[in-house]
């Protein structure tokens, strides 16, 4: 299969035979409606549709909460001012901004944003649609092999209805079709056509699509490779034991760690004499919570035998040069390890636990390749000094673990609907 | 210390039931572990965090295993370093890291025998020619180490009679050889290679007259390849395919293409198939299939990582290895072909398909 139209207007296909320009041009026809849908409207229908999501009984993958939190209002508008110069109706009509008095400005789309998602990560995809909804582009996303939950996410659009826009008409603003890597043909149409071309991936996923030919003003925003990791310090862990390793644990396996938000690595400071086992204990507190998270709130996906023997390989290796704690399965790994640096991600919920004497060395090893960087550390100052410094090299956000997966602005260090649209200024 | 070992291998390689050798192998694999135990501090440990003693076997499954790739990350010696005579290096797959296995004398002289059963069994007491598909710069060593094609072929020519192999450097056939050995091939027949080494020149001479011709003639030939199936899986090439090539080419009948499992972390164990296509174990070692997720151990008729024990290898703790291969166990002392013991099937190298993504990153 080299080519599927799996959905447009709203209507299941799974068609290996339609012609990808034709379904372009079909999708083209939806802009002006699009276009002329308030901004509040688009952010009443979302809202909608995460209460909807929250509370149907059908299952929507484990990462549900995620996507509903991030579809309240309260959400919607805050990322919506942060990126769009703190004024959002920008996106209905030409406003002043910054009590500039000279100048009107407004905010349009740039036409069609095209989705390449990675199969990691179902629900990632999602928010860079509605992102795109919302600055009324319109999205003809490239699905990953696995679909099915993508697909059943966005159809689910047709079941709810504000007072101004049903789901329905935002559907026809959809296109899900698949493309197979090595079809460069398809790949090739879908990135000349796109006005903006968002890449959810890895390396080499994301090294493919930068290459496809684009026009003169296609936008880029790659979302990826990167990886993660989170710092603590022994003051913050003396007196949070148990809740660090319980927010870590969530930090940790509510992707399996395959995305690029996922911490593969914690680093302990710890300069405290009289406490020389605070990381092995915190390696032990984490395990439990390991197994907890895993039991009761979220169960590990299905791996396979490649991942499961990567697992058992590496829990040898530090059996003999470090600490594994981890069950008789493959569910889930913590390594404690003096091994300095980032450790390489072995994912599907594996990670080392080093100490480090300083924290601010972590700094040498930064590139933009890193992430997140989930922060346990009590004292405002030294965390500020910290990411500051750690910062300069690489690093894009630094919540607090715990909430190490909630997808916010800036995200890969850019704001992404600021990035969506055209500025337009007018003369008042 | 290793009475019960030296007496195991001796014994006709399938000609236990489980009754008569489940005590004696876990004897052998007792004492081999008490040896590892006690020899190699690296071992002990391993075994203490895995909370278990050699004392306390309470059967196979107990033992705690080693996945097979841990000696391309650690080296691991339960003697001397005085005593290594030689150094074997498997090839270098996917992690583009070798396995180092040091080999004392004592390991060196029990795969030996291992070997020379398990093969004799198959192939009769009657020496063959051997035609190698590999060439002769391959069974040298550098250095005091040995390739794990160069240590395979080398443990294949006990067997020969006489052997000539007819690769030139760029493993392509090479004519002079072959012309001069036309007119020298007079007995019994046997073409050993690596599995991947015979395809490519099945390939290449698939329409070249005279090789075929020369290669189709030979008396009675049998074929056995080994090294695995990764490269001819790579090429969607199954087994039953690659066997009617084999037979095709060299003129043969398909229960002559015999494929041998085995690796370079437990050398001197192979498991041939049989003429029914399944593999057997011989009384020198014991296989169990685990569970890819659970690493329990799995029931016979249940595909699984293949785990191979064996008390052989007395300067490496190499005694009990998880391999990343599948297999299925399907069934004990009732083969069709007549040998007892467990008999099995490997399936396929464990596969990445796990979905990549925004944090697959190649390097950090």
């Amino acid at each position: 299969m080299k080519f599927k139209h799996i959905f447009s207007d709203g209507i299941s296909h799974e068609n290996l035979e339609d012609d990808l320009e034709s379904l372009i041009v079909n999708l083209k026809s939806k802009k002006e409606w699009l276009h002329s849908q308030k901004i509040d409207d688009l952010i009443e229908f979302f809202d909608s549709l995460g209460t909807s999501w929250k509370n149907s009984n059908e299952y929507f993958g484990n990462n549900l909460k995620h996507l509903s939190e991030f579809l309240s209002r309260d959400n919607l508008e805050k990322e919506l001012k942060l990126s769009l110069r703190g004024n959002f109706s920008v996106l209905d009509e030409f406003i002043p901004l910054f009590d500039i008095p000279d100048s009107l400005y407004h905010a349009q789309p740039r036409g069609i944003s095209v989705h390449w998602i990675a199969g990691n990560v179902d629900i990632l995809g999602i928010f860079s649609v509605v992102q795109s909804l919302l600055t009324k582009n319109l999205c003809l996303i490239k699905a990953p092999h696995d679909y099915s939950l993508l697909k059943k996410l966005l159809l689910s659009f047709k079941d709810v209805s504000t007072e101004k826009i049903s789901g329905q008409d935002l559907l026809n603003c959809i296109t899900l079709v698949y493309v197979e890597r090595d079809d460069l043909v398809n790949q090739e149409i879908l990135s000349k056509n796109a006005d903006i071309r968002i890449a959810w991936g890895g390396d080499e996923a994301v090294s493919t699509i930068l290459s496809l030919k684009k026009n003169f003003f296609t936008e880029d925003i790659i979302y990826g490779p990167k990886y993660s990791y989170a710092i603590l310090d022994s003051e913050f862990l003396e007196n949070n034991l148990k809740n660090a390793a319980q927010r870590l644990a969530f930090d940790v396996s509510i992707f399996d760690q395959n995305a690029c938000n996922s911490p593969h690595t914690i680093f302990v400071e710890n300069n405290d004499s009289d406490n020389p086992n605070l990381v092995k204990d915190f390696a032990k507190e984490l395990s439990n919570s390991m197994e907890t998270v895993n039991r009761l709130m979220l169960p590990k996906s299905e791996i396979s035998e490649k991942k499961s023997m990567d697992i058992l390989s590496l829990r040898a290796e530090y059996d003999f040069k470090g600490e594994v704690f981890a069950p008789k399965n493959t569910d889930w790994t913590v390594i404690y390890s003096e091994d300095e640096g980032l450790a390489n991600p072995c994912f599907s919920r594996v990670v080392f636990i080093k100490p480090i004497k300083n924290a601010e060395d972590i700094g040498k090893f930064h590139n933009r390749k890193i992430q997140s960087i989930g922060l346990g550390i009590s004292d405002l100052e030294k965390r500020k000094k910290l990411i500051d410094l750690v910062t300069m090299l690489g690093g894009d956000r630094c919540p607090s673990i715990g909430s190490m997966s909630k997808f916010q602005s800036p995200w890969d260090g850019i704001f992404g609907m600021d990035r969506m649209v055209r500025w337009i200024s007018m003369t008042r | 210390m290793s009475e019960n070992i030296d007496k195991l291998i001796k014994i006709d390689p399938y000609s236990l039931i489980p009754e008569e050798k489940n005590s004696l192998f876990i004897k052998c694999i007792s004492e081999s572990i008490k040896f590892h135990y006690e020899n190699c501090i690296e071992y002990k440990n391993y075994c203490k965090k895995k909370n278990f003693h050699p004392d306390n076997i309470i059967d196979l499954s107990s033992i705690p295993y080693l996945p097979v790739d841990i000696f391309k990350k650690i080296t691991l010696l339960s003697v001397p370093k005085s005593e290594i005579i030689k150094i074997l290096k498997s090839s270098a797959t996917t992690s583009n890291l070798p396995s180092v296995i040091h080999l004392d004398k004592k390991t060196a002289n029990r795969q030996m025998i291992s070997l020379n059963s398990i093969i004799r069994n198959f192939l009769g007491d009657e020496k063959m020619n051997f035609i190698i598909l590999d060439n002769k710069k391959s069974l040298e060593s550098t250095d005091g180490n040995l390739s794990s094609r160069g240590s395979a072929i080398r443990g294949m020519l006990i067997f020969a009679k006489k052997f000539t192999c007819i690769l030139d450097e760029n493993l392509k056939i090479d004519s002079k050889i072959l012309s001069k050995l036309e007119n020298n091939i007079d007995s019994k027949t046997c073409i050993f290679g690596f599995t991947w080494v015979i395809h490519k020149i099945l390939t290449e001479n698939k329409n070249n007259k005279i090789v075929k011709n020369f290669l189709s003639h030979l008396s009675q030939s049998s074929i056995l390849h080994i090294g695995g199936w990764k490269k001819l899986t790579d090429l969607s090439i199954d087994k039953k395919q690659f066997n009617s090539e084999c037979s095709n080419f060299f003129n043969t009948d398909k229960d002559k293409v015999v494929d041998l499992y085995g690796m370079t972390e437990q050398l001197g164990i192979v498991y041939p198939d049989c003429e029914y296509g399944y593999k057997h174990v011989p009384v020198f070692s014991e296989i169990l299939i685990r569970n890819t997720h659970s690493l329990e151990v799995q029931n016979d008729g249940e595909t699984g990582f293949i785990q191979v024990i064996s008390p052989i290898p007395n300067s490496y703790p190499g005694i009990s290895l998880l391999t990343d291969d599948l297999g299925e166990i399907l069934g004990r002392d009732n083969c069709p072909c007549g040998r007892k013991g467990t008999y099995f099937i490997f399936k396929k190298r464990s596969e990445m398909a796990d979905p990549k993504g925004c944090g697959d990153t190649i390097e950090i």
